[in-house]
């Protein structure tokens, strides 16, 4: 949805216009938002610093000074510097003020460093290849119990299975990604 | 890790290609998602003022606030304290005097002095719209000063729902206590107060008195003790969260990650400066202690270096940026080239010490900080005045109307557009309200800067008031601005050997002006060389656009649908069938456009790239005008031994879209003649 679009959409609904473009970019949103912030915030976090980004999205869109074209990117940006934004207050308020000389200063500014060095982008295409060819929906399964945190109950829904029948599916599908990454000498 | 776990943190913080491939499976219910869509909107609205509850309040009239009356017995008092030479007692009593201390009382706010209470002893945070997001918190003058005008100003509550006035606000963040509220000072003399227990947002009418003195100090100036503090507050909570971050000890400091030794560099944000161009400027690089988020995206950056040491030639879109230490021993160096090249180096003028790299940052990263020096320059730009703006955003051409004949535009010169800019810069914009009275208008002026989507349209009027339709701001400028920009008008017009004139019928006119002289005289060879332009000029614009917009080469096919595509940066691409390099697309477009003025154009990775072997391509209209209505190449302007330019006037306004008076804007064309006689298009401006 261009800015153009949206505008138009706007003229008529705000909210439609506001609706349409959340729907577009909801999932990839949510996901940066909750790559960054996983280890560190509620679920409450989360959502918050997502309805933050689309708030900050709805707002440059209004701006008479915006941009024209493929705005995804620029979400994106919106969304990681929230992201990255929301992560610096969690840790700083949990970790509490930290001298720069101090040995833990190093641990807790690590995340923060984005030096995305090509063992780590690496690794991570490696992982995710093993996991999509767990096939469906075992991928989806492990992608939503360990990298989402969802639990067994609320994948159920999503694959529309039992909670019972995910722990088993989970557990062999664990099994086998397992071997898969001691085969390629992947260590997690 | 136990067999029932497993780490995924590798996939935390994650590239482009693999946020697309989770995002498939992104878990959140529809309630989730609804959850979050109400939040964006209720975080969208209390930003932006929108009350969803207005149709619920009851217009109940003005309600005038009371000002205690025992307060004008104290301002007496003091008064006559100060009179009789007690200038002790006299002091004490201006200190006190907002104390409620007559009697005790049960209801204290009987002795409020604002409507909200006494805030004599509040702490403050300010904002406006040259610093916002940030906040400032004023010096102890400063903060007094805006009190006593709250406490002592004449409020009249409005009702909730009068509408609220477009243009800037001014923010008040106060805090007593535990007590936290926000004050917000509207274009319309109004004063909104809200916390975060009530829902609606009480309204008052302030005095002029009062509204001046908040002005006043709500003005962030740094070298007077102003605090400047860079605050992570949340939208949806701003009037607690604006509390979280603590004045930091240089509130000027930011951030800056140096590569090479991998350190954050914590520099005032004045010491940092940037430019574009071909080399650095010491006249037009700017400061960046109006946008300190600059230096960010040096931190966000993946830093890799370049495993060749190509000729790396500077171009118009190279970005420089220096800073240097707060001891002015160090400074650090920052050539960022388009193709994702970053020079980086150091200089200790103490040990005479040098350090530098040369990085190569992909696709993503170059575009990252590319776009967020864009927008962020961008930002900052669009509260300023564009005396301020076009310091931070230089100009790249200008077009400038007839004196008196506002309808007539041309575009000049450099040296001219120089001198425009210039005489900008020199003389301070005042910005007026937007009733602001305007004359009668006199001339326009249209300057295109460099990173700006939209050109700044100025009309000037003959009481030194200009409106800035782009923006629909109104400035107060000096005389001797409009008395510059007149003689420049003067030459510029002078130049122009045959004045264009608007032609009565698009149709009709074409007929006409094929038989017009020229100032090389009327000749059939002329008549046809500029019949012979008009269907370039015609076919150029169309086939410019599709080179370098639409993504797709004139001739080519595109079935966007189906083709292959690939996050590439922070962008989608998609593989363009039938060519094998970017070269051939370049080739192609320089065998119609002359490299004279069009080397560069398809230059960067927008809209083509090129990797593994194929060439990628992307599309984004960048829109149209919607002023324009037609454009006209009237006359041959000038020949060289190898290039010919015309006149081309293109007509704006009035086209049932764009409702304003019409107007025109001159501009040139040209073809290079090449050596078998064939024409390339030149010189070209896309009218629309």
């Amino acid at each position: 949805m261009t800015q153009k679009e949206y505008r138009k959409a706007a003229a008529l609904s705000e909210e439609n216009a506001q609706r349409s473009l959340f729907d577009e970019y909801f999932n990839y949103v949510y996901t940066i938002v909750f790559s960054r912030l996983r280890s560190c915030a509620s679920r409450e976090d989360i959502e918050e610093c997502v309805g933050d980004v689309f708030a900050d999205v709805y707002m440059q869109f209004d701006e008479r000074k915006a941009f024209n074209g493929d705005p995804t990117g620029f979400v994106g940006t919106v969304a990681r510097r929230k992201a990255a934004d929301m992560y610096k207050r969690l840790t700083k308020k949990r970790q509490g003020m930290v001298s720069i000389d101090d040995e833990e200063a190093a641990e807790i500014e690590a995340p923060e460093d984005t030096e995305d060095t090509v063992e780590k982008k690496e690794l991570r295409s490696s992982l995710i290849k093993c996991v999509e060819q767990l096939g469906e929906p075992d991928s989806t399964i492990i992608l939503q119990k360990f990298f989402f945190m969802r639990s067994s109950a609320e994948i159920s829904k999503l694959v529309s299975m039992t909670p019972e029948a995910v722990r088993v599916r989970c557990s062999r599908a664990l099994k086998k990604l397992r071997e898969t990454l001691t085969a390629m000498n992947i260590s997690l | 890790m136990n067999d029932k776990e497993l780490n995924l943190d590798a996939l935390e913080n994650a590239d482009e290609e693999t946020i697309k491939i989770i995002a498939a499976d992104c878990p959140a219910s529809d309630e989730e998602k609804e959850r979050m869509f109400a939040m964006s909107r209720k975080i969208y609205k209390e930003r932006t003022k929108e009350s969803e509850y207005k149709n619920e309040v009851e217009v109940s009239g003005v309600d005038v606030y009371k000002r205690p009356v025992w307060l004008k017995f104290a301002a007496a008092a003091a008064a006559v304290a100060i009179a009789a030479g007690a200038i002790t007692g006299g002091s004490i009593l201006l200190k006190r005097h907002r104390t409620p201390h007559i009697v005790e009382s049960s209801e204290p706010s009987a002795f409020a002095m604002s409507p909200f209470g006494d805030l004599s002893s509040c702490k403050v945070r300010l904002s406006n719209a040259g610093i916002a997001p940030a906040v400032f918190e004023p010096r102890e003058e400063k903060r007094k000063a805006l009190l006593t005008a709250l406490n002592e100003g004449d409020w009249n509550k409005i009702s909730p729902d009068t509408p609220l006035p477009d243009g800037e606000t001014e923010l008040i963040y106060l805090k007593d206590g535990d007590r936290k509220f926000l004050l917000t000072l509207y274009g319309d003399h109004t004063i909104a107060y809200s916390d975060s227990d009530t829902q609606n947002d009480a309204r008052y009418e302030i005095d002029l008195d009062t509204e001046n003195a908040v002005r006043e100090a709500i003005k962030y100036d740094p070298e007077a003790g102003d605090k400047l503090i860079y605050s992570t507050m949340y939208l949806y909570d701003p009037i607690n969260s604006v509390w979280d971050e603590e004045v930091p000890e240089d509130p000027s400091a930011v951030d800056v990650f140096f590569p090479i030794t991998q350190e954050h560099l914590s520099v005032s944000a004045k010491n940092c400066y940037y430019c574009y161009g071909k080399e650095w400027d010491p006249e037009a690089a700017v400061s960046c202690e109006r946008i300190p988020g600059l230096v960010w995206y040096f931190g966000e950056t993946d830093w890799k270096e370049a495993d060749s040491q190509p000729n790396l030639i500077a171009d118009d879109n190279t970005i420089h940026f220096r800073c240097t230490d707060n001891d002015a021993l160090v400074t650090y160096y920052y050539t960022l080239y388009p193709s994702g090249y970053v020079n980086v180096r150091s200089e200790n003028v103490e040990k005479s010490e040098k350090q530098s790299c040369l990085y190569k940052l992909d696709d993503f990263n170059i575009n990252m900080i590319e776009t967020g020096f864009r927008n962020e320059i961008r930002g900052a730009t669009s509260s300023m005045t564009p005396d301020m703006a076009l310091r931070y955003d230089p100009a790249i051409s200008a077009l400038l109307s007839r004196n008196d004949d506002p309808s007539k535009l041309t575009d000049v010169n450099e040296e001219d557009m120089k001198s425009i800019v210039k005489a900008i810069k020199a003389h301070p914009w005042e910005s007026l309200p937007d009733d602001a009275e305007c004359g009668k208008p006199v001339s326009r002026l249209t300057v295109t800067a460099r990173l700006n989507i939209y050109d700044y349209m100025f009309e000037f009027y003959d009481n030194n008031v200009v409106y800035e339709m782009s923006s629909s701001k109104k400035y107060s400028v000096s005389p001797d601005l409009i008395g510059t920009l007149r003689s420049i008008s003067d030459r510029v017009w002078g130049e122009e050997a045959v004045p264009a004139e608007k032609p009565t019928e698009k149709a009709a006119d074409n007929e006409t002006t094929d038989n017009e002289t020229t100032d090389n005289g009327d000749s059939s060879d002329d008549a046809e060389i500029l019949e012979r332009a008009r269907a370039l000029y015609k076919d150029a614009i169309v086939r410019y656009k599709e080179y370098t917009e639409a993504g797709v080469p004139p001739g080519m096919e595109m079935d966007w649908g189906n083709a292959p595509n690939e996050w590439i940066g922070n962008m989608i691409y998609y593989v363009l069938p039938g060519v094998s390099s970017k070269d051939e697309i370049v080739e192609m477009f320089l065998s119609e456009f002359s490299e004279r003025y069009h080397a560069n154009d398809l230059d960067g990775d927008f809209p083509y790239l090129e990797r593994d072997g194929k060439v990628y391509t992307t599309s984004a209209n960048k829109g149209n005008n919607i002023s324009y209505r037609d454009t006209e190449l009237t006359e041959i302007k000038r020949k060289t031994d190898d290039e010919i330019f015309f006149t081309v006037i293109n007509y704006y306004g009035d086209n049932g879209i764009d409702t304003s008076a019409p107007w025109t804007e001159q501009t040139e064309f040209s073809v290079v003649i090449q050596p078998d006689g064939s024409w390339k298009v030149g010189k070209l401006t896309i009218p629309y």
